[in-house]
Formats: C-alpha cells, structure tokens, sequence
C-alpha cells in the first residue's frame, strides 16, 4: 500500500516529462518540416524526375524521420539525415517503376508515346534528357547526392559539406568527378547537345 | 579534333568550370581545333548543369507542405490510437489472467480442503489413541467402507489418498459424521451442513420454575407517624 503510494507521483512525474519532451521534439521538429520539407521533395525530384511521385517520397521521407526524430542524437544534423532518407527512398521508388516499366512492356503492348509536336530542339532535347538520366543512374550514390545539391538554388558547397558530414574537399572532389563522368557518358551525344 | 597533349587539360577545365590559364590559355588564342572542342566541352557542361538545374529546382506546390503536415499529424494520431488500443488489450489480458488466476485458486482450495476433516494415513499411531480423541482413520479403504463413502466423489477419494494432507483428530464416535460432514462440504451443500442434521425432538422443553413472591404488608401512615 505504502508503496504504492510512494511509487504513484513519480511515475506522473515521469509520464508528464515524457509528455512535455514528445511535445517539443514535435514542436522542433514542424519548425524542421517548414524548412527542410522543400529540400526533401527537391532530393527525391532530381532522383525521379517526376513531381506527383516525388511528393510522395518526400511525405513518406518526412513520416520516417518524424517517427525516428527522438533517435536522432544531434538535431543539428537533420537536413543530412533527411536528405538522406528521401534521397534512399527516391531510389527505391525509382528501382520499382522501372521493373514495374520493365514487366508492362513484356507484357502488355508498349506504352503510347506522344509525337512531339513541337520543334527539333525539343525532341533532341528530350533526347539528352534521356541520355542525361541513364548517365545519372549509373553514377554512384554518393556522387549523385552531392551532384543534385550542388545543382539546387540556396545551397553553397560549404553547405553541402555540413550537411552531409564530409570536408569540403570531398565535395569539390566528388561535383568534380561526377560532371566529368557525365561528360564522358554524354560526349557521344555531343550532336544533339548542338542542337539546343 | 583538339590537340592530344592538351585534350585532358581541356577536358579539365571545362568540368571545373574554370577559365583556362597559362600555357593553356596561350594555346588556345592560338589553335582554333582546341578553342572549338573547348567550346563543345563548355556547351556539354553548361547543358548538363542547366538539366540537373531545371529537374531539381522545380516548383513545390503550396499544398505540399500542408499535406506533410497533415500526415505527421494523422501520424501522431495513429500512433496515439495505437497505444491506447494496445493499453486497453493490454488491460483486458491482465483481467482475464487475474480471473483465469483466481479461479483456479478457488478450484485448488474446493478440492483440497474439505477432505482435509476426513484425511488420515492408512494406520493411525497407537500412541495418539485416547477414549475420547482418536485420530481420523479414514484412508482410501476407511472412506470406502463408511456409509456415505460410495457416494463421495471422485476427487474427494483421491484427495483423501493424498498423504500431503494434514491429519485432524476428531472424536472417535464423530468419525462418521465428519465423513458425512465432509460429503457435504465437498458437494457444497452448506444450507444443510448448518441446521439439515439438527434433531430438534430430542430437545427437552423448558420447565422454568413459579416465581415466588410475597405478599405485601400494608400499614397505614397515621400508624407510623404515632410511633
């Protein structure tokens, strides 16, 4: 009995702290969503290069990092993380739509392509376009990532750097590599980069 | 087609976007093959940052952020109505073990102690036989030669076979009224343990005795005061 009572206002105690954190991590964090929100779907837009499914990414990107946010021991590194997430998740999105792709074409006829209408330089630049996805894909992760931040408005290399953890000369290093690898997959092309 | 011994170096500068310097520089003022595949490589770099440039700063519609807000929000609840769910199934579990629990205890003490009266070990010890208290002799073969004993259950036999249970001593000619005793505990028919058996003819009614009072001796005051 004695017990008991003893043990009951420790335990409000406690379970009103938990309350009180839990109500500012997710204050903190919905002060994090207005500004890192826009980044997230950014990420998982360059990956995918389609708006509706990059939505989606970046909802799904932001629903995991708010359930795992009290895991995150420094918040100051949120950005990163999150980028990181929805960069994962774009991928994984991007992995499944081209099976998904893959399997339609086998099996149904194949999808109906729209003839351009418009004027040769929006063909050959659908054409680089084209060219300029594969060539993304086949980069590596990390490469890839630096490469579409250092490609958003806002962002500054020293920007990146603190952003995802790494010196600044990693990511110099890593934009330069990436562009050049590109520029190797695409110089056969270089015809229809004449035209636009 | 650039000049070999300056294609890397043009390659270079063009994907750091820098201007050429130097030797390099000098060069091209003067090879017009290299100023022209410099120009190929700027154009080929400039395209593929204006690509990256246009996929990723694309324009976030106003209800996205909302929408993500709306989600952490349905989030929050979920897992709220979550917990609560799981607190109540909790709750209910706890309840069904605790009544599971107590039931069987309730069971355990039903079959083991009514027989606790009757029980005794197959022989009682000379030593604890007295003309007025004997030990219970009623053992397996005991209960079955009692009156009631073919009538007592199953589990009553088998509790009383049970050597666990603790002797009792009762009054030698009570041993079969005990057994009866412990029939009808066991079958738990309390109303008659209390007042079925009560012979009441065998009560003798009650001759109080006449009272005896005296008469009263009554003497005038006048009388008292001349005194």
């Amino acid at each position: 009995m004695q017990e008991l009572v003893l043990n009951q206002p420790v335990s409000a105690a406690r379970s009103e702290l938990a309350r009180e954190a839990q109500a500012d991590a997710r204050r903190e964090f919905e002060e994090r969503l207005a500004e890192c929100g826009s980044l997230a779907f950014r990420v998982a837009r360059g990956i995918l290069r389609n708006t509706a499914d990059a939505e989606d990414v970046a909802q799904e990107a932001l629903l995991r990092a708010y359930k795992s946010f009290d895991r995150l021991r420094d918040h100051n590194k949120f950005r990163g993380w999150l980028v990181r997430i929805s960069f994962r998740l774009a991928l994984d999105r991007l992995r499944s739509t081209k099976r998904r792709e893959q399997r339609d074409t086998l099996w149904a006829e194949p999808a109906h392509v729209p003839a351009p209408v418009t004027a040769e330089d929006v063909a050959a630049s659908n054409q680089f376009q084209a060219h300029l996805d594969r060539a993304l894909e086949e980069l590596p992760e990390k490469l890839r990532l630096v490469l579409l931040l250092s490609a958003m408005d806002g962002y500054t290399i020293e920007e990146i750097a603190s952003m995802l953890g790494v010196p600044l000369g990693t990511v110099k290093s890593r934009i330069f590599i990436a562009r050049k690898k590109l520029a190797e997959k695409l110089r056969c092309h270089a015809d229809t980069i004449k035209m636009r | 087609m650039p000049c070999r011994h300056y294609k890397d170096a043009l390659i270079e500068a063009a994907a750091s976007a820098a201007t050429p310097q130097g030797e390099l520089r000098a060069h091209l003022a003067e090879c017009a093959s290299c100023r022209e595949a410099f120009a190929n490589e700027q154009s080929l770099f400039a395209s593929i940052d204006s690509s990256l440039h246009a996929a990723v700063n694309t324009e976030i519609s106003a209800s996205l952020l909302p929408r993500m807000r709306a989600s952490v929000n349905g989030a929050v609840h979920l897992s709220r109505s979550w917990f609560a769910n799981g607190l109540l199934w909790a709750g209910a579990a706890v309840v069904l073990v605790a009544w599971l629990a107590a039931r069987g205890v309730v069971h355990r003490n039903a079959e083991n102690q009514p027989p606790a009266f009757v029980a005794s070990k197959s022989s009682p010890p000379a030593s604890v036989r007295s003309p007025q208290l004997g030990v219970v002799p009623l053992a397996k073969g005991a209960v079955a030669r009692l009156p009631h004993a073919r009538a007592l259950p199953n589990r009553a036999r088998t509790a009383v076979a049970n050597p666990s249970i603790p002797e009792v001593l009762v009054p030698r000619d009570q041993q079969v009224l005990l057994a009866q005793y412990a029939q009808q505990w066991q079958q738990h028919r309390f109303g008659t343990l209390v007042a079925g058996d009560a012979d009441w003819t065998t009560l003798t009614p009650l001759q109080p005795s006449p009272i005896q009072i005296n008469p009263l001796d009554v003497k005038l005051l006048k009388e008292v005061e001349s005194k």
